[in-house]
């Protein structure tokens, strides 16, 4: 699969938050998920992330499971359990099938091994935001 | 012992003869020592003889005595030379010096002469006393007719008798013959007084009985002496007898056949019981038939009733005294002529025999075996060591050849060896080692040494072998050097496994930091390049960095697999069908991408391992992996699992490609981690280094079979999980 392969987009811009503690990997998928369409927000850790997720509204949240601190767990733990709606997608540079398991029990939307393939976190930032759609519909406003 | 037939003594030409026949025979040139009555030596011819007068005999048939023929011994035909001699007292003394350097002397002389007085009181001071062989005895008379008859002997060569006068024959021998004079006298000193005399002499009025002077015909009476037995006295370790004559009551003089000498110790002899017995025990058999001329003692004659019984195969005349040197009583005299060529030889083999016998014993006492072969190969001679090692009685190996103890085969090796052994004729050994199975069939391990023994003549006669078992060593060494390769072989896995645990480290220690930069690189190469058209200038080399990071993806990837599976999941029962199924979803689509035919095998109920099947799915991806990559233009895969027949207690995957094959020259290589013959950026080199590691992690083997265009077989054989005891 490669990067510029037409997906299904959704009408709406998908609002994309970023917790990752390495800059050049915030840098990337900001620029990257803005060309295609994505309204993006970016932490630099576990706590700015959840604070930032706290404070506004996103479809899905990309967080990098080994950060100093707050590691990925942590925070899809809080997110999950304070917004069960917001789908997250973990990603990982030392993958181990630990990381996978751990991530569906504690209800992200999938795993990604970084370094993915762009198309590859594309496909599945539209999957998670169309659940999220779904979900949101089924829930209505009352849920938020 | 005791031959009647005198015929078959060979020098003992000694017999009894008429006067007519003997006369014949002096005619003819024979020489003849002779005993016999007066009137019938008076008949005979002149010639080569001298005689003495006595008419008792010991012949082939017993002893007797007869005035009808005449005892005569013949000289022995090789006897080169019969000097007779007449002596008188006076000129006596010189009959040692005139004794022929090899030969012997006969001599008579008439009992109770001056002559004999003389010889018997004065031989022993005589020139060259017993320098040669001198024999003879004291002629005498029918007993009745003592006093009434004198004693004479005969020159033969005039036929001139003499009364007082001792006649001598010296004979002289060829070189090789040799004459010697032996006695035998069974008389032995009794336990009675010592008695010694104040004068030399053939009697005695007086007596020295422990130093005091007694009456000697007295003494005898009172002590009730048995005058048949001998006074004996001990001269230099020989028994010498004098023989009682009688004793004169009235004058109180006892006489003696022989003298009585001054200072010498004598004690009365011993009762003899037997004398037949008493005889043949002391008269050594090896001499009798080599006896030339022999006479014993008339007393014994008559005080031991010797008519018509033998004495061993002595004959000769019964005498008045009898002469080995010097004059002696009761006692048999004997003269042998030894040939000594054959006592030489006789020598030699009785010393060869010693030195066999020595041999043999040494050869006994070598714990090692050892024989000894002749030049045809026969046994002829071997210890109990190597009797034992083929497990047959020595009787049994001796003139037998290899061809009779063992197989053909081993029979033909060992005499092609012995062949070689005769044709270089060098006394140094030849050695070769030998594998041979003993008695009881084990395998043995001996050192074989040869050395040829010679002939006389130079010639190779034969082999002797000693046989050294080195089983032991061999064994040792058979061990050792398993145990080395054993080690070797350890501590190549052990470095294999040490270099794949710091890769594995490494791979750990760095995937994490290499993956973030690489999914920034890969991340703005491919979302630009998906903002672009592909005939953008940017479009290539963007490409160009996507391209490579994916390639350092898929290197990170393997480090990462193998980084876990040196680091270890957690081992569980597994079942190798799972992974290959497992497997299978992965294998099968790209195998229809690049026309390959997959053909899967599994055993049914194949017991489970203990293991990872994430690791084991690597295994199985990796080996078809490279079946698919060592097919670029299709071919076919089987991919089997099964129970080994090779191992018990294992199972087996198997993965065999019909693609290229691995050359001979890298096989020993494609374990090793980073070794790799794929096109730059086709594969890491790790793949099968992290099948072998998984492999060894499961305590599992694989091996392969390959060659160049020959395709390739992987097994990989894991063992069994242990039963549950539950």
């Amino acid at each position: 699969m490669t990067a510029n392969q037409e997906l299904p987009r959704a009408n709406v811009s998908t609002r994309v938050l970023v917790i990752d503690d390495e800059p050049g990997i915030r840098d990337m998928l900001s620029y990257s998920l803005r060309r295609f369409g994505c309204v993006v927000s970016a932490a630099a850790n576990g706590e700015q992330g959840v604070a930032a997720a706290r404070a506004a509204d996103f479809d899905v949240v990309i967080c990098d499971v080994m950060m100093p601190g707050m590691d990925g767990f942590a925070v899809l733990e809080i997110l999950k359990r304070e917004q069960p709606l917001v789908e997250v997608i973990m990603v990982t540079g030392y993958p181990t099938p630990e990381t996978s398991s751990r991530s569906a029990e504690l209800g992200a939307f999938g795993n990604l091994d970084k370094p993915y393939e762009l198309g590859a976190m594309r496909a599945m930032i539209d999957a998670a935001a169309a659940r999220k759609r779904e979900r949101s519909c089924e829930k209505g406003p009352v849920a938020r | 012992m005791n031959t009647k037939n005198t015929a078959t003594l060979p020098l003992g030409a000694q017999r009894l003869y008429t006067v007519d026949e003997l006369s014949g025979r002096i005619r003819r040139g024979e020489r003849f020592f002779l005993a016999g009555d007066e009137a019938l030596l008076r008949r005979l011819p002149k010639g080569c003889w001298i005689g003495g007068t006595i008419p008792y005999f010991m012949t082939g048939d017993g002893g007797l005595m007869t005035r009808e023929e005449v005892f005569a011994t013949e000289l022995p035909p090789f006897a080169t030379a019969a000097d007779i001699r007449v002596y008188d007292a006076q000129s006596l003394f010189g009959v040692y010096r005139d004794a022929p350097d090899n030969g012997f002397s006969l001599l008579i002389i008439p009992a109770q002469c001056g002559t004999h007085l003389t010889f018997a009181l004065n031989a022993p001071r005589y020139e060259g006393f017993a320098s040669r062989p001198l024999i003879g005895w004291v002629a005498g008379v029918a007993l009745p007719d003592i006093g009434r008859k004198t004693p004479k002997v005969f020159d033969g060569r005039d036929g001139r008798v003499l009364e007082d006068a001792a006649v001598v024959m010296h004979v002289s021998l060829p070189p090789g013959k040799r004459a010697d004079i032996g006695l035998v006298n069974i008389f032995e000193a009794g336990d009675g007084d010592e008695l010694t005399f104040e004068v030399d002499g053939f009697g005695a009025k007086e007596i020295l009985v422990g130093g005091s002077r007694r009456g000697f015909a007295q003494y005898v009476r009172e002590k009730n002496i048995d005058t048949r037995l001998p006074l004996v006295a001990d001269c230099n370790g020989v028994m010498v007898n004098v023989s009682f004559q009688d004793v004169d009551e009235a004058s109180g003089e006892v006489r003696f056949y022989a003298p009585v000498f001054k200072g010498v110790r004598y004690r009365h002899a011993r009762p003899v019981g037997d004398y037949v017995e008493a005889f043949e025990s002391k008269m050594s058999t090896e001499f009798d038939s080599r006896i030339a001329c022999s006479c014993n003692c008339i007393l014994n004659y008559v005080h031991a009733s010797l008519e018509g019984r033998r004495t061993a195969n002595i004959t000769g005349p019964f005498t008045f005294g009898e002469i080995a040197y010097q004059l002696l009583n009761q006692t048999l005299v004997y003269l042998t002529i030894e040939d000594t060529r054959l006592a030489d030889r006789l020598r030699a083999e009785a010393a060869l025999r010693r030195q066999n016998q020595f041999l043999e014993t040494l050869i006994g006492t070598i714990p090692s075996p050892v024989f000894y072969k002749d030049t045809q190969g026969r046994y002829l001679g071997c210890n109990e060591a190597y009797a034992e090692l083929l497990g047959r009685p020595k009787e049994g190996i001796v003139g037998k050849t290899a061809h009779d103890l063992m197989p053909r085969e081993r029979a033909e090796k060992g005499l092609q060896r012995d062949e070689e052994i005769f044709r270089r004729a060098q006394r140094d050994p030849y050695e070769y080692e030998l594998e041979t199975l003993d008695a009881i069939g084990r395998p043995r391990w001996m050192l074989v040494r040869k050395s040829p023994f010679f002939a006389p003549d130079g010639r190779v006669a034969g082999l002797v072998a000693v046989l050294t078992d080195v089983t032991d060593s061999r064994l040792a060494e058979q061990s050792l050097a398993a145990a080395y390769e054993s080690l070797k072989s350890a501590q190549g896995q052990l470095m294999q496994a040490q270099k794949m645990a710091a890769v594995g480290r490494l791979a750990g220690g760095v995937a994490h930091e290499i993956n973030n930069p690489l999914a920034v690189i890969l991340g703005f190469a491919q979302s630009v390049c998906a903002g672009i058209g592909a005939e953008d200038e940017l479009a290539f080399p963007l490409r160009s960095i996507e391209r490579e990071a994916l390639r350092c993806r898929s290197l990170v990837q393997d480090l990462l697999v193998f980084s876990r599976a040196s680091a270890g999941d957690p081992f569980v029962e597994t079942d190798i069908n799972a992974a290959v199924s497992a497997s299978l979803s992965m294998l099968g689509p790209r195998a229809k991408l690049e026309h390959i035919d997959l053909r899967v095998e599994q055993a049914i109920r194949l017991p489970k391992i203990m293991g990872s099947g994430n690791q084991l799915q690597q295994v199985i991806l990796n080996l078809a992996g490279n079946a698919m990559d060592a097919m670029p233009d299709g071919g076919r895969i089987e991919l089997w699992t099964r129970l080994s027949e090779k191992k018990a207690g294992h199972v087996e995957i198997v993965v065999r490609d019909t693609g290229v094959g691995i050359p001979e020259n890298i096989q020993a290589k494609v374990f090793d981690p980073f070794f790799t013959t794929k096109a730059v950026g086709k594969g890491t080199g790790l793949g099968l280094a992290l099948v072998y590691e998984i492999v060894h992690k499961h305590r599992g083997s694989i091996e392969f079979e390959s060659g160049a265009g020959m395709g390739a077989t992987f097994v990989v054989s894991l063992p069994v999980a242990p039963m549950d005891p539950a």
